[in-house]
This record gives structure tokens, sequence and C-alpha cells, in this order.
């Protein structure tokens, strides 16, 4: 009984959730005259009340051909999302990975300041090291580049942060055996470290796709020219008489993350756990 | 057995910050191969002794060496050691034949030599069906074949072995030791084996060094440390249940030395004397099968009474006490029909009595 309430409690929470994405949906397969009908009121000072049906009345495919057929902004900007995201994630995975193995597992000199101070810049806010991070990449002359956004993105601590607590957890005897075996330690870390560790590495992988994927600060603040823009900055520039377009691109900018999410959601809550915070 | 020093440790320290001294100026060598058995309570510093002829932790002061070359300073991948843990640590995210290929792929074996070493060693230790499983799929006692497959498929010139059986059940841990036990003496390969458990080292071990607090006390065969134990601890360390220890003096009377127990007088051969005046405090040990039950009538007998009696259907063991006298632990036949409550009459068997130096611990030499 008590099963069966808690059961019914999340699943009245979840559809509290879940409204904004229903309406999302289904708005997305609204044509243009219906959805200015509902939205007149907001919209244009029509009188009466805005209205949102659970089913488009007229469903209709036409938004979505609009957007992938006629809109190629939309397509370059899709394409800058994944030229800036995936260099990142790759990036991070490339030195986050070694940085979190070395930091995990060998004891040197300064080891702990230098922990601390991944500590404290993963703790900073994006606002804190913004006009700082722009001086530099000024002066480096990478504003307004893809590089302005991978570089300080592919150089994140948090990954390293979470990858740590995955490598720290691997026994030591297990990696000793590797030494034992004759194993060098690059191929210790290659050979058992990278198999062992990669529920971590996963989890920061999808952790950062989400967030870079999201991210609005860093390209609104090092890309001047829109051309660079990616996907995310699409979204808030879109007009009231295009709000069907903009519902089918929130759509399709939804995917790719709710992919990752659906087939890392393991690694997600790992990640989160190992991270002791939600991002 | 080959007398030739495959190992030397040569005045060997470990310090640990805080200054915890856990291995303690050591001097030993190691056979070529012996099965040698380091043994000793938790925190004797067998592990980390251990340890370091493995390449695993630093050498505070002192050199081992092997072969006569220095190996201080050689990586433990060039030291040709293999080492069994006392958590199999296998590598979890490989199969049983990418587990025992490893070390064959780390040292550039040719594909053809390593195939046939696999699958002699996995005949060997009866690994053929198992070859495609992960650890995980494994039970313990296969885990530990794995890791000894993982071991010997390299000949290496030395292994060693960290309480490689404490996480296995007695009965398995039975049937591994007498495996490991011909495994080694198949290879000749010189063993050096860590253990807390004095039965393992007794019954494995061709040498046995007793350690404890960092500390050697005594290297020898298990014949040897069982028969004539340099010191207190290693007496009372080694046997099950333990020698009876007790404070003792010796008394002169009549013409005969006696050794006291409690208010009764043991009497004692004057050749085990030399080294002892009279009236002069020290420690007496006996071990439990060493005292016998004994008709009252004997001049010598002592009486106590039964506090309990542990059969384990092959032996008994009697635990003893009596009003001002040291409790005593006597094994005997598992006929035995005494007890709890019981008063029985025991005989100390003279000859088998060792004396200690109360202050110092260590045995009193006989001529």
């Amino acid at each position: 009984m008590r099963r069966w309430l808690l059961a019914a409690f999340l699943t009245f929470v979840a559809f509290f959730v879940w409204i904004p994405l229903w309406l999302l949906i289904s708005g997305s397969f609204m044509g243009a005259k219906e959805m200015t009908q509902n939205l007149a009121p907001v919209l244009e000072n029509a009188s009466g009340y805005a209205s949102w049906p659970i089913i488009a009345k007229y469903p209709t495919l036409q938004p979505y051909v609009e957007l992938l057929l006629d809109t190629p902004q939309f397509f370059v900007m899709f394409w800058n999302s994944c030229i800036q995201v995936f260099p990142i994630i790759l990036g991070q995975v490339l030195i986050g990975a070694p940085a979190a193995w070395a930091l995990a597992r060998f004891r040197f000199r300064g080891k702990k300041l230098l922990y601390f101070i991944y500590i404290v810049l993963m703790l900073m806010p994006f606002q804190v090291t913004m006009v700082s991070s722009y001086l530099v990449l000024n002066n480096m002359g990478l504003i307004n580049t893809a590089w302005a956004i991978i570089l300080p993105g592919a150089a994140s601590t948090f990954p390293v942060f979470i990858m740590i607590r995955f490598f720290t957890a691997i026994p030591d005897a297990v990696t000793e055996a590797g030494e034992m075996d004759g194993a060098s330690h690059f191929q210790i870390f290659l050979r058992i470290g990278l198999p062992l560790g990669a529920p971590g590495i996963l989890s920061a992988v999808v952790l950062g796709f989400l967030e870079y994927w999201n991210a609005l600060e860093a390209p609104l603040a090092f890309l001047n020219d829109q051309s660079f823009w990616p996907l995310s900055l699409y979204l808030p520039n879109i007009t009231a008489d295009n709000a069907g377009i903009s519902l089918v691109a929130s759509v399709i900018m939804l995917v790719p993350a709710l992919l990752i999410f659906l087939f890392g959601q393991k690694y997600l809550e790992q990640g989160i756990t190992a991270s002791g915070m939600k991002d | 057995m080959n007398e030739i020093a495959d190992v030397e440790i040569s005045g060997v320290n470990k310090w640990y910050p805080g200054d915890v001294h856990a291995v303690s100026d050591m001097y030993m060598e190691i056979h070529k191969g012996e099965f040698l058995v380091f043994v000793g309570p938790s925190g004797c510093g067998k592990t980390t002794l251990l340890r370091m002829i493995a390449g695993l932790e630093a050498i505070s002061s002192g050199t081992i060496s092997m072969g006569g070359r220095v190996i201080n300073k050689v990586a433990p991948k060039n030291r040709d050691i293999a080492m069994v843990f006392q958590n199999y640590a296998l590598y979890p995210t490989m199969k049983v034949k990418e587990n025992i290929a490893f070390p064959l792929k780390m040292h550039h074996t040719n594909k053809k030599e390593a195939a046939s070493r696999i699958a002699e060693v996995a005949e060997k230790l009866e690994l053929k069906a198992l070859m495609n499983r992960k650890p995980a799929a494994l039970s313990g006692g296969q885990r530990q074949r794995v890791a000894l497959a993982r071991a010997m498929v390299r000949k290496p010139r030395l292994f060693l072995m960290d309480e490689p059986l404490s996480n296995l059940d007695a009965k398995l841990r039975t049937e591994m030791r007498r495996e490991i036990v011909s495994l080694q003496r198949e290879l000749r390969v010189t063993t050096v084996y860590a253990t807390h458990d004095q039965t393992e080292a007794m019954t494995m071990g061709t040498r046995i060094a007793v350690m404890n607090e960092g500390v050697l006390q005594q290297i020898g065969t298990p014949k040897e440390i069982y028969r004539n134990p340099k010191n207190l601890f290693v007496a009372g360390f080694i046997g099950s249940p333990g020698m009876n220890v007790w404070d003792t003096e010796v008394v002169f009377m009549e013409g005969e030395y006696f050794l006291a127990l409690g208010g009764a007088l043991v009497p004692i051969p004057a050749k085990t004397l030399s080294a002892v005046r009279e009236g002069k405090k020290i420690k007496a040990a006996i071990r439990p099968e060493h005292i016998i039950p004994a008709s009252s009538i004997y001049e010598s007998a002592v009486t106590m009474k039964i506090d309990m009696v542990e059969n384990s259907g092959r032996e008994a063991a009697v635990f003893l006490s009596a009003p001002g006298s040291p409790s005593l632990a006597m094994v005997t036949n598992a006929d035995f029909e005494g007890f709890s409550g019981e008063m029985i009459s025991v005989c100390l068997r003279a000859e088998r009595i060792h004396l200690f130096d109360a202050e110092t611990g260590a045995a009193i030499e006989s001529d």
C-alpha cells in the first residue's frame, strides 16, 4: 500500500515535469494558423486567453518541413554545436583522463595543492572567470573562433574531478599486479586504468555533453559573429511570428541530449553520485 | 636443499611516515628453489618485506640482491618476479585467458610460444573450461587458480605470494595449500610466501621465517622452529594450542632440580639447567602434547581440574587449571574420557620443557 501511494505521488509529480515537454511536442505539430490563434491573446494583445490543446487540432508536419528544408541557418547552427561540443568532449577525455589518473594514482610533490586548485576552479561559476578568459583568448587571437569555446571546455576541471573518483576506486593491487606483470605506467593506464575507469569517463562524457550542448554564456561571450553561434543560441532569437519553428528547433535540439541521456543514464547517475553534486 | 642464495636481504629497514618502523634491520638469505614462508601476526612486517622484494615498496635502508645483483632501484617489471596477491588482483575487464596472457604480452613473448605456455598452465591448473569467462563469473578458488596461472605463465625467477589463501574457505584452503606446494616442487621456482596462519607456514614451507614487530625472530625448518623456538614469541606463535608458558624458578631439593609450577614441583634434568642459577626468575614452556595424563601415584604428577575439553575427533585439547597454578593446555588422544570439572593427574615430560629468560624472552640454551 505504501509503495503504491509513493508510486502515485511520484507519477503525479512527474506529470508536472512532463507538461512543458508535452506542450513542446504537441506545439511542434501545430500549423502556423492554429498557433497564431492559440497564442494571439499573448503575442498580439488580442482579447481573451491563450489556449494550448493537448493534441494539435490540425496536426501537421509543416513546421518540421519549414525548419529542416527551408531554414539553412538552423543547420549551420546545428553543425556549429557539433563542431564545438564533440571536440570539447574528445579533449576532456584526452586531457582529463590522464590528468585524473595522475591525481588519483600517483604520489608527487604539490599534488594536494594542484588538486585544491582544480576544485577551486571547478567551483567558480563561468561569470567569475569570464573576463579573464576573454582577455586570454583575445590575446591568443581566438575570440570569434570555435577554439574560444573548445579550448576552455576541453581543459575543464569538472570531468577530471569526476574521473578521479572512479580511478581512485580501482584497487591498488590491480595496478600493482600490472606493474609486476611487466606493464609500464602508460600501459597500466591504457590497459587496466581506462577499461576499469570507463564508467567514470562515460559519466564525464554524458555530463559534459549535456552541459556544453546547452551552453549559452560562453558562446555568447566569446563569439561575436552570429555565424559561429551554436544551436543553443538560436532558440532565444526566434520571434513570436515563427513560434512553430522555435518549438521544432527545441525538439530537435532535445534529441541528442535525450539520446545521450537514455543510453548513458547509468553513467550519468554514477557521475552525479561521484561528484556529490548536481551540475 | 640447494643452499645457493637466490635472494639476499641485507640490513633492510622500512620506515613509514610517523616514525613507524615496519621492518627492522633484516638479514636473510633465500635459497634457490626453496619455499620460504614469512609468518607472523598482522602488522609484523611480512607483507612490507615481501613488497620490498617485489619492488612495490621503497627500501628505507639496506640492500636486497637477486643473484648477486642489488635490485633496490630496479623497477618491479624488470625484477623477473611474479606475485600472487591476497585478493587475487585479476584484471576484471579481461577474460581468464587475457588475464593469463597479459604478462606474456607485456614481455613481448612471441605468439606461438605464448599460446603454448597459456595452454600448458591452463591444463596444469584445470582452467581450460574457464578461459572465456570474466573474473566476476568465477568462484574464489577458480580466481585463485587464475592468479597462480598468471604468475606461473611467465616462468619467473621468483614467486611472491601474499596471503593468497586467506579469502578461501577452510576446505578449499587445505586443497589449494597442497596444490601450491606440489606446483612449487614441480617447478622448483624459489617461492616466498607470506601468511599469518602458522598451520600454513608449518605445512607448506621448506623453511619458515617468524617475524614480529618488523623483527626477524627465527628462521629455520618447520621442525627446528617447532622443536627449538629461539624465544617466547616463536614458542607462543607456532603451534595450536600454543605452548604453555609460566613464570617459574629453579628449586634445588634433595639433590635434584625442580621447576616450580604453582605450588607443585616438576623435576627437570640438571643438564638443561647449566645456564640457570638456582632461584633465578625464568619462564618455562611446554607444548600441549608433551603433557600427558598420568596416574596420581606417579610422584611428579600434578593434579589439576579440567576446565574444558575440545575433542576434534582426531585429538582432544584439554584445558586445565589449579589454584595458584598457571592454566595449562594438554593435547591427548581423542579417546580421552575426562569431563569438565573432573580432577586429573598430569605429567609434564621434563625433557621437553623449554626455558626462557624472563627479561629478554630468549631461549636458555642447554648444553
